[in-house]
């Protein structure tokens, strides 16, 4: 079962997917990431090791999708789920070359995953930067809400002001489940968590 | 930011999701646009619009037959098999009347399983669970697997708020209700009845919108039914898992191994057959069947490593992939 971590760059995606991995009971972390060429590359990480390789402040730090496999214990038999943290998507035509094609990855994948989680970063609406919500997000929801499970995770809502975010989010996205999570608190997860768990067979 | 290399004289969209990628990694689409594109070319959405309910006739019956394949995958309980090979069919003929104006059977469909721990009971609701979704009877299709302690409460009043908590979580699904006898173990003034009456009213209250199942050994499941009327006459099918034979479980070592990459040597695999064959008949009651076996292969894989440890460096991927009759022989 694979459920992908979807959303614009810097909206928090590669800390959801490293602290999700970890509530789900997951010590250390072995990364397996494809790069652009199709090869593998296997590494093991201690979970702040992680943390401090693959999240940044700044936009595009993860150029290449990222699998974490994890159990989750359910009933008696524990069911294995892939993670994939994915290379952030931003409006319009980026410059670089090697970004467009990073990107491009994750749109193929999009095609073939059984779960999509789409993050928006809830403290910039109406914002003009990198992370703000926008066109591309319009598109990956009304394009993976036909694929499968889908759910809309409005992160960062630890930050000030979001409460009104949610509501404009949720008056926006009708029709569609919008939980509000923080992947730096945890706050969430736990919905999160039952949302996957209820949709893998 | 220096201008992308977008060229006005491509004015044709793109034909396959591969060219849309293309384009796009040349910087010939935006992201929304590329998105846009590849939701039209998808053919899992496109499929879904050809006819009126979600997916056609056609992608439906190949899901319906990739989960019966999955199920027929599992070694022995042939009666199971078929029972839910004659509830597939009764369901669909059943749609099928409903669609040409003919009267049709509610389809009430709960179940008692009776069975021996480990002989697959968990494993099959979960399956049928997949079925009902994949047939548009059951919207959800998940599973939630309950026993006394998560349907029971602590005082008057709290049982009864409980269970129907647990049904609310398993609408659309199919709730699993684990040594289900339990709930009658309890006497007259047990808060277990309470329980049972609930569910009871549930299974009024919310027809066709989720599937119970109640499962435990086959011994005490038959008193459990006896215990209440009405009970027995509320679920229509019975289910009983058989003990697996000696050429069933040793079909299961082997499949169990071969998840494990590991495999048993030719003597050991003759030995191990003999073994089960021999003792056929002879297990304890509620032995715990294919659990027996899972238990016996992670013990002589442990033993294996015993054996191999002292030489590590020296082992050879053949080796440290084949038990031999001694690691297996240990365990029995």
């Amino acid at each position: 079962m694979e459920a992908l971590v979807v959303g614009k760059p810097n909206v928090g995606k590669s800390l959801f997917v490293l602290n999700f991995a970890s509530y789900l009971g997951l010590r250390e972390i072995r990364l397996e990431a494809v790069g652009s060429d199709g090869r593998v590359l296997v590494r093991r990480l201690s979970l702040e090791d992680a943390k401090r390789k693959l999240v940044s402040h700044n936009a595009h730090k993860t150029m290449a999708a990222q699998g974490i496999d994890v159990e989750i214990a359910s009933g008696r038999t524990p069911r294995r789920l892939t993670l994939v943290d994915t290379v952030g998507i931003s409006e319009g035509v980026h410059h670089m070359a090697e970004i467009r094609q990073a990107m491009a990855s994750t749109l193929a994948r999009l095609g073939t995953a059984d779960i999509v989680l789409h993050l928006i970063d809830s403290s910039r609406i109406g914002h003009k930067t990198i992370e703000a919500p926008g066109a591309v997000d319009e598109e990956i929801a009304s394009y993976a809400r036909q694929l499968g499970p889908y759910i809309i995770l409005a992160n960062k809502i630890d930050k000030p002001g979001s409460a009104d975010a949610l509501s404009q989010l949720r008056e926006h996205y009708r029709g569609t489940a919008v939980i509000p999570v923080s992947a730096l608190t945890r706050r969430g997860f736990r919905e999160v968590k039952s949302f996957v768990l209820r949709h893998m067979g | 930011m220096p201008e992308p290399d977008y060229q006005p004289g491509y004015s044709q969209d793109p034909m396959t999701s591969r060219e849309v990628l293309a384009w796009f990694e040349a910087g010939r689409l935006p992201s929304d646009g590329a998105l846009k594109h590849l939701q039209k070319l998808d053919s899992r959405i496109t499929d879904g619009r050809s006819s009126i309910r979600a997916p056609s006739q056609e992608s439906r019956r190949k899901r319906i037959e990739s989960v019966l394949h999955e199920l027929d995958g599992l070694v022995g309980l042939h009666d199971v098999k078929n029972m839910v090979h004659e509830i597939r069919a009764f369901v669909d003929v059943q749609q099928r009347r409903l669609e040409l104006g003919l009267a049709s059977e509610s389809q009430t469909l709960h179940m008692v399983f009776s069975g021996a721990p480990g002989t697959g009971k968990t494993t099959v609701a979960r399956i049928l669970g997949r079925l009902f979704q994949t047939m548009d009877v059951l919207p959800k299709g998940h599973m939630l697997e309950v026993e006394r302690a998560d349907l029971v409460g602590e005082y008057i009043g709290h049982t009864a708020q409980k269970t129907r908590d647990a049904v609310k979580r398993a609408l659309g699904g199919v709730m699993f209700v684990d040594e289900a006898y339990a709930l009658a173990r309890g006497g007259e003034k047990d808060f277990g009845k309470e329980a049972i009456d609930t569910l009871v009213k549930a299974m009024e209250d919310h027809r066709g919108e989720f599937l119970l199942i109640l499962a435990g050994y086959s011994d005490e499941m038959a008193w459990f039914l006896a215990t209440n009327p009405g009970l027995l006459s509320r679920f229509p099918l019975h289910l009983h898992f058989p003990d697996y034979g000696a050429s069933e479980l040793a079909a299961i070592a082997r499949i169990m191994l071969a998840e494990r990459q590991y495999q048993l040597s030719a003597d050991a695999d003759r030995q191990l057959t003999e073994y089960l064959v021999r003792s056929e008949g002879h297990w304890r009651v509620n032995s715990g069947n294919a659990r027996l076996v899972r238990n016996l292969i992670e013990g002589a894989i442990r033993r294996q490593s015993v054996r191999l440890i002292r030489r590590l460096d020296m082992a050879t991927r053949e080796e440290l992939m084949t038990l031999t009759w001694a690691d297996v022989e240990g365990g029995l």
